[in-house]
């Protein structure tokens, strides 16, 4: 019976987002460009491009941040604005603030800050998430004692605290170590296989992200290619997207 | 030492300063989150403004001081959103005008008196109607922290979270400064224009050196700003130091103690 319930659910995938003809511009300098892309629930996609391409821009309209100067993007069928009365989206923007790092805030006080309201079972969505990210033992160090990548893990455990159904990233991997990169691959792995997160990653990582995400959206302003890993990361569309470049860095195993 | 709580102008101070010493410091706490630290001494000097308008209209300057920062506390967070000035160049626009056209009032008003109690604060200067007045302001800004206190966490951790997580961060940001003006506002008479921003910055600066937690800066906070309060009250009755200057100098021995209590750690507990 379970078995029957999830293949329906696997064949009704519902579309997650839609953006439709989106094009966004700041006094005459274009953005992004006629942009059109439709992500089912339950994706995982990586978004490449170089310096300049708008991947950043793409991900604060998604969150609604900034608004479009044509076209639309509906998340579940809704503006980003009417979605986010009722649903979190998890999210991990590039760069944070230096003040906060000054301050005194625990780790725990940090990732339970992402829980909207007053829950019942509020210490319980703070272990899952500390839980998730291997950082129980970190969570009554205060945010200034810990190291770059333990920041990064406890921000993260941050965007998924309250279960968001999409969790989108803005360069997760800056600035932490190879072991710490190949365990928060791991943990996005289960996050979208085991708890049906929806995953929206920007990365400069191609090589390492290319045996993780589902699906690769190349930009450059406008989308260059989408597809496959396996299709997308190949040299004729990485000319495309970088064309100073001759090698396309692979990653050995 | 007590029967000077007999007096009908300590009772209201003393009254006066049990509301505003804990809530100052839990504004404080955001300002400093926030890097927001000189929006306090901005909205007091606009508060200098205020009395100083009060003296030459002989109105009440209670309720000209909460308008007057609201009006300027929304006007300089509206110009920092959308960016037509940067950040401390409208808080300086703002500070060195409420200066410069309090001291032109204070001047044709001709109660150049006054002046030493409005910048310094007194224990004189409440009046029963600011009691009332002051408990509204008051009731208005703890249910504000009690409805917003995750969300305004949650603004100052990072903006673009924030909104992610589903919060309207420009109404937030707006009804923030809107309270932190009443706060000050409210606060203007027993502090002094100078010397508001000490009990709202001082006390979590000091609880920053020695706490690790958000909880503990907050209780550390709340215990320095209250003795300070209350020692002030006395020592400004005993010494004839004005009010806000009293509770200030309290308030840097806190911080100072507190710092040495940090480099004692940092030095010899690992």
């Amino acid at each position: 019976m379970e078995f029957e319930k999830l293949k329906i659910l696997n064949i009704t995938k519902k579309t997650l987002i839609e953006i439709k003809n989106l094009s966004y511009s700041v006094n005459d300098n274009i953005i992004l460009e006629n942009i059109n892309f439709i992500a089912q629930e339950g994706c995982y996609i990586g978004i490449i491009g170089p310096n300049g391409a708008g991947k950043t821009t793409l991900l604060r309209l998604i969150i609604g941040i900034i608004k479009p100067t044509k076209g639309e993007i509906l998340i579940y069928g809704q503006k980003p604005e009417e979605y986010l009365k009722f649903e979190p989206i998890g999210y991990l923007p590039q760069r944070i603030s230096q003040a906060i790092y000054e301050f005194p805030i625990t780790v725990e006080e940090l990732v339970g800050s992402g829980i909207p309201g007053i829950k019942k079972d509020y210490k319980d969505y703070i272990e899952w998430a500390l839980d998730v990210f291997h950082i129980t033992n970190l969570k009554k160090k205060s945010l200034r004692e810990l190291s770059g990548g333990q920041r990064q893990k406890a921000f993260l455990a941050k965007a998924i605290v309250s279960r968001p159904k999409i969790l989108i990233l803005d360069e997760p991997t800056t600035g932490i170590d190879p072991n710490s990169r190949d365990d928060l691959l791991e943990i996005l792995e289960i996050l979208n296989r085991d708890f049906n997160i929806s995953i929206l990653i920007v990365t400069h990582d191609i090589a390492t992200f290319a045996h993780e995400a589902r699906c690769i959206l190349c930009l450059n302003k406008r989308v260059v290619c989408l597809g496959e890993p396996q299709k997308i990361l190949k040299d004729e569309y990485m000319k495309m997207l970088y064309p100073e470049h001759k090698v396309f860095p692979h990653r050995h195993v | 030492m007590f029967d000077i709580f007999e007096l009908n102008i300590i009772k209201r101070v003393f009254i006066v300063l049990t509301l505003i010493a804990p809530l100052a410091p839990v504004f404080g706490i955001f300002l400093l989150l926030r890097r927001y630290a000189f929006f306090a001494d901005t909205l007091a000097h606009v508060g200098f403004l205020a009395i100083a308008l009060s003296l030459f209209f002989k109105m009440n300057s209670l309720a000209i001081l909460i308008l007057l920062s609201i009006f300027v506390s929304v006007s300089v967070e509206k110009l920092r959103s959308q960016g037509r000035l940067p950040a401390e160049g409208s808080l300086s626009f703002f500070l060195y005008a409420g200066v410069a056209l309090s001291v032109v009032f204070i001047t044709f008003s001709g109660n150049t008196g006054s002046i030493m109690n409005i910048l310094f604060g007194s224990l004189s200067t409440v009046t029963k109607e600011d009691v009332y007045l002051i408990l509204a302001g008051a009731l208005f800004c703890i249910s504000f922290l009690a409805k917003f206190y995750k969300n305004l966490i949650n603004l100052c951790i990072d903006e673009e979270i924030a909104h992610a997580s589903g919060i309207n961060i420009e109404q937030l940001k707006i009804l923030f400064v809107i309270t932190v003006a009443i706060s000050i506002s409210i606060s203007i008479k027993t502090m002094g224009a100078l010397l508001i921003g000490s009990l709202m910055i001082i006390p979590p600066l000091s609880a920053m050196q020695i706490c690790r937690s958000l909880k503990s800066t907050l209780i550390v906070s709340l215990t320095f700003s209250m003795i300070s309060a209350y020692g002030g009250i006395f020592l400004s009755f005993y010494s004839g130091i004005p009010l806000g200057a009293s509770i200030s100098t309290i308030l840097i021995g806190f911080f100072i103690m507190a710092y040495l209590v940090r480099m004692f750690r940092a030095k010899f507990i690992v």
